[in-house]
């Protein structure tokens, strides 16, 4: 796995066969570096409610619609949207979930990597997690917002705030891969408990679950 | 407990309901605008009431009136919600509303300027685009319009346009601009209507032999069910009034945002009048507006404009399905195309005096480009990366709506019509931040030289 330059991401940007490389808009042609791409900060900020959860339940990620596993899905994070010029403030210790300005889409023989620009890391701010993204992976990337430092940070969209490098894979599918990703348009929670059923032990009827708090048997599976 | 008694008591609550609104913060710009002016309005007819004759029952019920009025006003701050309307569209209808909707007025030696309050809600049912126009001069500093979204139609920005019929409704209530639409409508389309000159004239058609078979259904259901005759039609069912200003209104959306206003009347219009030939109280039949509008996008060259080889076969498909909306019965040519077109070209000289309001025929270059990118699954913006570097455009949001609605008449395409709103709603939100290089000039500067 060898890692791009800034002269063969900017041939895969311009490229028009199926090794093309999308990020869209790079506003500024200084974004590209010499092995990465800075990337900016959108215009949705979806900070998880402190208040709204006891603890993280990878249970209620096991039924899919039942009343209070949706609520709880629904409020774990409050959204809110940001204009060009309005500031969001990041308070020590919060993560917040923001999607990055450009559209990104990665062909087929390509990953990328995401991470902190060095002088956002200096202020406190870090990319929590989630540094892959796969290839053929289209769409906006969630950046998962933390703040280190002790005084909160403004952000305001449009800012650099992340940069993706990329790296080309060892027998990556060739065209006419069937890509298996949907268009991504905002951030969104994860499902934690996919594929893991089997490690979540089955709670016991009417056992009231953290996340149900009437005593209902809705969240218990 | 007296009535003004009573509605100083509402009052006191309504105060109380217009702070506990500020809790959240609504709209892009917050809500401040419009929490002045509602407060304003409640501090008038408070003081209002402590002066009014308890007795003087004509003032008590006016206050009552505006009051009640004023609580719908507040109790819709808390239905809008950012996160339940596609504010990237909001944005840039807002910026149109206002050019159209300020007012005007000459106070002795100086111009005063009303700036509108413009406010969007989300609602449910598929039809609620509407505007709601504050019509209230008594107690208005500032004219309110609520712009109304339907909520589960959110992110479908193809649809949104209809919403240019909305604001011909919204501008028709500010008396100078209704005086000049009147003046060209009436003259130029009602007058040389065979069938829309008079009231008469449209039942006489109406009632005619030559119907459709669904129009004489329901007039005889009207008869037999609700004693409503040729005598009465307009007097005690339908609004003649209502029915031209449709027309107008629809001139107007036409105008704002081009051949994308017909395709999402085709759409919405449609979707509940499946065969146009529903005889309803403050609307023409849906095949009557459909057929005047093709009449005006012929007369405004709309079908003529030339594209790229590659995206011509989907605007050919896109002309194919409006046209098929068509109706070819002899009965539903209820004006000549002379008389549309003078009509439309009346209008758009009138509109052309308020900024940014009309659409104007884009550049096929930057509409290729636009669809190409739609069918590449990528938000479509004035952006390329070529092998000499980035190059950026100017885009008008309706250029990448109209590019949206030719995406979806894309021959063989596969990608969702909600995909393609997503698309053109994200890339909407995206050309504000090209724009807003582009409009600095050391930043588009860099990048030339970058380049």
């Amino acid at each position: 796995m060898s890692a791009l330059s800034k002269k063969a991401i900017e041939e895969r940007l311009s490229a028009t066969d199926f090794k093309r490389l999308t990020v869209s808009p790079i506003l500024d042609r200084r974004q590209i570096g010499p092995s990465s791409i800075d990337l900016r900060m959108g215009n949705v900020v979806m900070v998880a409610k402190a208040g709204g959860q006891s603890h993280v339940e990878p249970a209620v990620y096991k039924k899919v619609k039942d009343h209070d596993c949706v609520r709880y899905k629904q409020q774990k994070h409050e959204r809110v949207d940001i204009p060009f010029g309005k500031p969001f403030l990041l308070h020590p210790g919060t993560l917040a979930l923001v999607p990055t300005l450009e559209w990104v889409h990665l062909p087929v023989d390509l990953q990328g990597i995401v991470t902190a620009r060095s002088s956002w890391a200096r202020e406190g701010l870090n990319i929590a997690t989630a540094t892959i993204v796969n290839p053929d992976y289209r769409g906006i990337i969630t950046l998962e917002l933390a703040n280190f430092g002790e005084i909160p940070i403004e952000l305001y969209p449009g800012l650099r705030l992340a940069q993706i490098a990329f790296y080309v894979l060892e027998d990556a599918p060739t065209e006419g891969y069937d890509g298996q990703f949907k268009m991504s348009f905002e951030p969104a929670a994860g499902d934690i408990s996919q594929d893991d059923d089997y490690f979540i032990p089955v709670k016991e009827n009417k056992e009231k679950s953290a996340t149900c708090s009437d005593g209902s048997d809705g969240c218990v599976v | 407990m007296r009535p003004v008694d009573f509605l100083k008591n509402e009052c006191e609550n309504l105060l109380s309901v217009l702070d506990q609104t500020l809790r959240y913060d609504y709209g892009l710009e917050g809500s401040r605008e419009f929490y002045e002016e509602c407060g304003q309005r409640l501090e008038y007819i408070q003081a209002s009431l402590e002066l009014v004759d308890p007795t003087n029952t004509h003032i008590v019920r006016e206050l009552a009136v505006n009051l009640e009025f004023l609580s719908e006003l507040v109790c819709r701050i808390e239905r809008s919600s950012l996160g339940e309307y596609s504010w990237p569209f909001v944005e840039e209808f807002k910026e149109i509303s206002k050019a159209l909707c300020t007012e005007k007025r000459v106070l002795k030696d100086r111009v005063v300027t009303r700036v509108p309050n413009v406010h969007v809600i989300a609602e449910g049912g598929l039809h609620t685009y509407s505007i709601y126009s504050d019509a209230n001069k008594q107690l208005s500093k500032r004219r309110i319009f609520i712009i109304e979204f339907p909520r589960t139609l959110k992110h479908y920005v193809l649809f949104h346009t209809i919403l240019g019929h909305e604001m011909g409704h919204a501008i028709y209530n500010i008396p100078l601009i209704q005086n000049e639409l009147d003046e060209i409508f009436i003259e130029n389309f009602v007058k040389a209507s065979p069938v829309f000159k008079d009231q008469p004239t449209v039942v006489q058609w109406l009632y005619s032999e030559a119907a459709p078979q669904e129009v004489k259904a329901r007039l005889n259901h009207l008869k037999t069910e609700h004693s409503i005759d040729h005598d009465d039609f307009f007097f005690a069912h339908a609004d003649y009034d209502a029915w031209l200003q449709e027309f107008l209104c629809d001139f107007i959306g036409l105008l704002m945002f081009g051949p994308s206003f017909l395709g999402a009347v085709c759409h919405l219009l449609y979707s509940n009048d499946p065969l146009g030939r529903q005889v309803n109280e403050e609307h023409p039949l849906t095949g009557i507006r459909a057929n005047t509008l093709l009449l005006a996008a012929e007369s405004l060259g709309y079908t003529e404009w030339k594209f790229d080889q590659s995206v011509q076969p989907a605007v050919d498909a896109f002309w194919k399905d409006v046209y098929e909306k068509q109706e070819t019965d002899p009965w539903f040519k209820v004006i000549s195309k002379e008389a549309v077109k003078n009509t439309v070209n009346k209008l758009q000289a009138f509109l052309a005096s308020f900024p940014k309001t009309l659409y104007q025929a884009p550049d096929p270059e930057n509409i290729n480009h636009l669809v190409h990118q739609i069918l590449d699954r990528c938000p479509p913006v004035g952006y390329k990366f070529t092998p000499e570097g980035p190059q950026y455009r100017h885009v008008d949001f309706r250029d990448i709506i109209f590019a949206g609605w030719i995406a979806q008449s894309q021959p063989g395409s596969t990608i969702k019509f909600s995909d393609i709103n997503r698309l053109c709603e994200h890339g909407i939100m995206q050309q504000v931040s090209i724009e807003k290089m582009l409009e600095n000039p050391k930043k588009s500067e860099d990048n030339k030289k970058a380049a």
